[in-house]
C-alpha cells in the first residue's frame, strides 16, 4: 500500500525541482532540464500513441529526443513545422513503394528533424537546436496510417494550455487517457466493421475503419455513403456499456458528408434502394444493394498515396442511366473515371456504368 | 493450447439439483465481453456463439478453442447454425446470413435475409430470434421502443404513431403520449415469419418484449414475454397465425387498426377479449421476473427425466425454469417449476442449446440490467431427481405425477398447499396479485406404483393461476424432492370453460 505515497512524493519532488528552476512554463511528465538542455524520452506505446504528447522548449535551446519504441509495431518520429503535421504524414503516405527505404520521411519543406522507423523494442536520439521561431512544432509518426492519431506537440516560446483544452494533442491524450480501450479479444485491427447507432445516420449505420487513419460511415438504411473522417475509428463505448442507449463517437476529423439524401439512382424515376448486404473483399466491404430491382455492387478503399477512398461500383446489369451525387466538400477533391458531372451529379449510361471509379480526397 | 483443464468445476449445495447435475464454467477468450446473444451446435459438433460487441466464435469443446468466426454485428440477440459454414443470425437491424464461402474458417458474406421493418434508434427495440421451422422459416421477435428514450431523428421504415407527431418526439414530455413501450415504425412488438428466401409475413401482434421463441419437438412455437404495461406478469405463450398476444401498441400495424386511434384510450375490456391468455404465466418475484429463450429438452433421455418438455431461462436470478404442457380443451396450458436453481449457476440465463451428448449448454447475457455474463454446461450425471414430472388438469383437481414413488405417508393434505390468485390485464406496469385465496383439497388418491397423485379441489375456476406448494415429500429412496413450488395456469377447464370473473370473454 506504499504507492500512493510515492506518487504524491514524486508529484511534490516534481514541482520543487520546477520551484527551483524558477521556470514560468511547466515541464511535462518525462521532461528533464540538464544545463539547460531540454532532454525528453518519448515511448511509443500500443494503440498508436506516444507516451509524451507535448513539452517545452525555449527558442534556441539544445534539445535531445529519445524515442524508443515500446509498442510491437514499427513506429518513427518526425518534427515538422508549425501546422504541417498532415501535409507530411499524408506526403508521406505518398512515397508509396519507396517509403521504406526512406523510414517514411518525405523530402518536404516542412521536416525539420527525424528518426528512423524504429523496430519494436529499439530507441533512437535526435538532438537538435530549438527553433528561434516561437511556434508550436508538432512531431508524428509518419509511418503509414499512424500520423493521424500518433503524434505529439513541441511549445517553443509559447506556454502551453490546460491539458484538457490544448487542441495540438490527440483527443484521448486531452481526456487524459492513455489509450482506446481494447474492446475485443483481438488488439488493433484495420480494416475493421461495426454495425452500430451512428451519428447523422439512420439506425441502421455501418462504420468502417480502414487502413491509413481512413473512416467512413455507410447507411444500409438508405444505401448511401453518409460520410468520411481521417483519424481514429470509433469509440463505440456509448453503446455497448450497456443496453444500447446512446451513439458510436466519431474519432478524427470529417472531411467529407453526402450533401444530398438520394442514394444512386438508376432511371428517370426516383429510384428506391434496398440493401441486400455485403462480402468482405481483402477485409473490406463490399456493399450490394438493388436499385429499382437492379444490383449494384460499392466497394471502399483506402487511397494508399493520399488522403482519401476510392469507390468502386460494379452494376453487372445496367441498361439505364446512373446518376450518383458527387458531393464536393471544401478542400476535398473528387475524381470519377467514367462519365460525366453535371452539377455535382455524376450521370452514366449502359455500359458505362457496368464498373467506374468515384474518389474522394483531400487536397494538400 | 487451451485445454479442458480450463473448465472449472464448480462446487454445489447439496440436497438441491446439484446433486444430480454438474455444471462448468467454460473459458471464453480474453478481452472479449462474454454477453451471450445466441447459442447452437454446428452440425461437426462445434458450438457457435454470438456476443454483445458483434462477434461470433465457434468452440471446439474437445480442444477447449475458440475461434473467430464473424463480427462487426450490431447486438445480435440469436443465431441459428445452418452448416458448417454457415449460419443465420438476428441483429438489431436484420436478420443475416453469415457465410464462410471460401472455406478458411471465417466469414466472408453476410447476406441481408430481412431487413422488412423499422427502427427508431430507440434503445429497446431489440431483435430477438431465430426460431427455425422444420420447413425452415425462420421466426423474429421485434421488442417495442421504450419511454425510457425517444426516438432518432433519421428512422428506418415508416413514422406512425397514435399519440404523437415527429415533433411531439422532440418535447421533452414525449414519454407520457408515447406510452411506456410504444411503437413508431412498422411490426415492433410483432412475431414476423421470414421463408428461407427472405419472404416475410406479419406473424402475430401483442408482444412486449418477446425476449424468447423456441418450438417444442412437436413444431409449436413458444414466445416469452416480459412483465411490464399489459402484462401483469411474464408469460410464456403459444403463438399462432394473426392471433394478438395482449400489448396493443402493436395493433397500429394491423389493417384493421384505424389510423391515428390511440390504443392508450380505448378501455382495456376491449383488448381483453380479443387477446390470447399466456399459456404459462411465470409469477412475478416468484418464478421469474425476465423470462427468456424456451428450448425443449431434446435429449431422449440423456439430460435426465424431462425429454420433450421446455426449459425456459430466467434474467434475475440464478434459475432455469421447466414447464410442463398440458393440452386442455383443445388449448396448451400449464405449469412452470423451477428446474436449475443455484449450484453454481449464474444469472442473466439468456439462451440455451442441447449438444449431441445430451448436455444443456447455458449462454449469459445482462445489457446492464440484472444478469449475469459467460458460457455454462449442465450434465446430468445419471441419478434422477426426485420432481414433479408432470400436472394435468382433471374436472376436479389435478394430477401429479413424479419422477420416483411417493414414500409412505405422502399421501396427506398437510405436503400440499394450494393457492390461487391472477394478475389484472391494464395499462399499468405490472399487476400485484390479485383475489389470492387458499383453496381446500377436498380429496387425495395415490395411484398404483405410488408415482401418481390426483388432488381433487374445492374450487377450480378459469383465469387463476394455482399456485402449489409442496412441504416434506420424499421418495421411496429417501431422496427429498427438489424443486417444491409449482404455479399452473388454468386458461380453461376440461369442459372448455374459459370464464373468468375479473377478465373479458371473447
Amino acid at each position: 500500500m506504499g504507492v500512493p505515497v510515492f506518487r504524491i512524493r514524486f508529484v511534490i519532488g516534481l514541482f520543487v525541482q520546477i520551484g527551483l528552476l524558477g521556470l514560468v512554463i511547466a515541464p511535462a511528465l518525462g521532461q528533464e532540464l540538464n544545463d539547460d538542455r531540454v532532454e525528453v524520452n518519448i515511448t511509443a506505446r500500443a494503440g498508436l500513441r506516444y507516451d509524451v504528447v507535448r513539452f517545452t522548449a525555449k527558442m534556441g535551446q539544445a534539445v535531445q529526443v529519445k524515442l524508443i519504441n515500446g509498442d510491437d509495431m514499427a513506429h518513427n518520429l518526425v518534427f515538422t513545422k508549425p501546422g504541417q503535421r498532415l501535409v507530411v504524414a499524408t506526403a508521406a503516405l505518398a512515397l508509396g513503394a519507396d517509403g521504406e527505404a526512406k523510414n517514411w520521411v518525405p523530402d518536404h519543406d516542412a521536416v525539420l528533424w527525424s528518426t528512423p522507423v524504429l523496430p519494436p523494442g529499439e530507441r533512437h536520439v535526435v538532438q537538435f537546436t530549438a527553433p528561434l521561431e516561437r511556434g508550436i512544432y508538432p512531431y508524428v509518426c509518419t509511418f503509414p496510417g499512424h500520423g493521424f492519431v500518433m503524434y505529439g506537440v513541441m511549445y517553443v516560446g509559447v506556454s502551453m494550455p490546460e491539458l484538457a483544452k490544448d487542441q495540438n494533442i490527440p483527443e484521448l491524450a486531452r481526456q487524459g487517457k492513455k489509450a482506446q480501450k481494447q474492446f475485443h479479444a483481438w488488439g488493433h485491427k484495420r480494416p475493421l466493421i461495426y454495425r452500430i447507432f451512428m451519428p447523422d445516420a439512420s439506425p441502421a449505420a455501418i462504420a468502417v475503419g480502414l487502413e491509413h487513419g481512413q473512416n467512413y460511415c455507410w447507411d444500409a438504411g438508405q444505401c448511401r455513403l453518409r460520410y468520411a473522417w481521417y483519424g481514429g475509428f470509433v469509440d463505440p463505448w456509448p453503446v455497448w456499456k450497456g443496453n444500447g442507449n446512446g451513439l458510436a463517437r466519431v474519432l478524427g476529423t470529417r472531411y467529407w458528408e453526402a450533401k444530398s439524401a438520394l442514394p444512386l439512382q438508376i432511371g428517370e424515376v426516383e429510384s428506391v434502394a434496398s440493401f441486400k448486404g455485403y462480402r468482405k473483399v481483402n477485409g473490406h466491404p463490399e456493399f450490394h444493394y438493388e436499385v429499382n430491382g437492379v444490383d449494384v455492387y460499392e466497394l471502399i478503399e483506402p487511397l494508399h498515396t493520399g488522403l482519401g477512398i476510392r469507390r468502386s461500383f460494379r452494376i453487372p446489369n445496367n441498361t439505364g442511366l446512373v446518376r450518383l451525387a458527387v458531393d464536393s466538400a471544401d478542400g476535398v477533391v473528387a475524381t470519377y473515371s467514367a462519365g460525366k458531372l453535371k452539377e455535382g451529379i455524376l450521370e452514366l449510361r449502359d455500359k458505362q456504368a457496368r464498373e467506374f471509379t468515384v474518389t474522394h480526397q483531400l487536397a494538400n | 493450447m487451451l485445454f479442458a483443464g480450463l473448465v472449472a468445476a464448480v462446487s454445489i449445495r447439496a440436497g438441491g439439483i446439484g446433486d444430480y447435475y454438474s455444471l462448468q464454467n467454460i473459458a471464453t477468450p480474453k478481452g472479449l465481453d462474454p454477453q451471450v446473444g445466441g447459442l447452437d451446435f454446428l452440425p461437426d459438433g462445434r458450438l457457435v456463439a454470438c456476443f454483445h460487441r458483434g462477434e461470433v466464435y465457434t468452440y471446439d469443446s474437445g480442444k477447449g478453442e475458440w475461434k473467430l468466426f464473424a463480427d462487426g454485428l450490431q447486438e445480435p440477440l440469436g443465431i441459428v447454425a445452418i452448416n458448417d459454414r454457415e449460419v443465420v443470425v438476428m441483429q438489431r437491424p436484420e436478420l443475416t446470413r453469415i457465410t464462410d464461402t471460401d472455406g478458411n474458417g471465417e466469414a466472408d458474406q453476410y447476406k441481408t435475409v430481412c431487413d422488412d421493418f423499422g427502427m427508431t434508434g430507440n434503445y429497446h427495440e431489440f431483435a430477438f430470434g431465430p426460431a427455425r421451422d422444420a420447413r425452415g422459416n425462420l421466426y423474429v421477435g421485434l421488442n417495442l421502443a421504450s419511454s425510457g428514450a425517444s426516438i432518432r431523428p433519421e428512422l428506418r421504415g415508416e413514422f406512425r404513431h397514435y399519440g404523437l407527431s415527429r415533433e411531439g418526439f422532440k418535447a421533452k414530455s414525449y414519454g407520457r403520449a408515447s406510452g411506456r413501450m410504444y411503437t413508431a415504425t412498422p411490426y415492433r412488438g410483432w412475431v414476423l415469419m421470414i421463408t428461407p428466401e427472405g419472404e416475410m409475413t406479419p406473424f402475430a401482434p401483442g408482444f412486449r418484449s418477446p425476449n424468447g421463441l423456441g418450438f417444442d419437438l412437436d413444431g409449436q412455437l413458444f414466445v416469452t414475454d416480459n412483465q411490464g404495461d399489459w402484462l401483469g406478469t411474464s408469460k410464456l405463450f403459444h403463438v399462432q397465425r394473426g392471433k394478438f398476444y395482449g400489448h396493443p401498441a402493436s395493433l397500429a400495424w394491423t389493417n384493421e387498426w384505424k389510423k391515428g386511434r390511440n390504443p392508450l384510450k380505448v378501455a382495456s375490456t376491449e383488448f381483453d377479449g380479443k387477446r390470447t391468455r399466456g399459456a404459462v404465466l411465470f409469477p412475478h418475484g416468484l418464478m421469474a421476473n425476465s423470462p427468456t429463450q424456451p428450448i425443449p429438452d431434446s435429449s431422449g433421455g440423456k439430460f435426465g427425466p424431462f425429454a420433450g418438455q421446455l426449459f425456459v431461462g430466467e434474467m434475475n436470478r440464478p434459475r432455469i425454469m421447466r414447464v410442463m404442457l398440458d393440452k386442455v380443451a383443445g388449448e396448451w396450458q400449464g405449469a412452470c417449476v423451477p428446474f436449475y436453481d443455484a449450484a453454481g449457476l449464474g444469472t442473466g440465463n439468456h439462451r440455451f442449446v442441447f449438444g449431441a451428448d445430451g448436455n444443456l449448454w447455458v449462454g449469459q447475457t445482462h445489457l446492464s440490467w440484472v444478469g449475469g455474463q459467460g458460457v455454462q454446461r449442465i450434465k446430468w450425471n445419471g441419478k434422477t431427481p426426485m420432481e414433479v414430472e408432470s400436472m394435468k388438469l382433471l374436472g376436479n383437481g389435478f394430477k401429479l405425477t413424479f419422477t420416483k414413488p411417493l414414500a409412505k405417508g405422502a399421501c396427506h393434505h398437510d405436503h400440499f398447499q394450494f393457492t390461487r390468485y391472477y394478475y389484472e390485464y391494464r395499462q399499468g406496469y405490472g399487476s400485484p396479485q390479485l383475489g389470492k385465496e387458499a383453496v381446500q383439497i377436498t380429496d387425495l388418491k395415490l395411484l398404483r406404483g405410488a408415482r401418481t397423485l390426483m388432488i381433487y379441489l374445492d374450487k377450480l375456476t378459469p383465469g387463476y393461476v394455482y399456485q402449489l406448494d409442496l412441504n416434506n415429500i420424499v421418495a421411496t429412496d429417501g431422496s427429498p424432492l427438489v424443486n417444491a413450488l409449482v404455479c399452473y395456469t388454468l386458461n380453461r377447464l376440461t369442459n372448455g370453460d374459459d370464464k373468468a370473473p375479473h377478465l373479458v370473454q371473447k
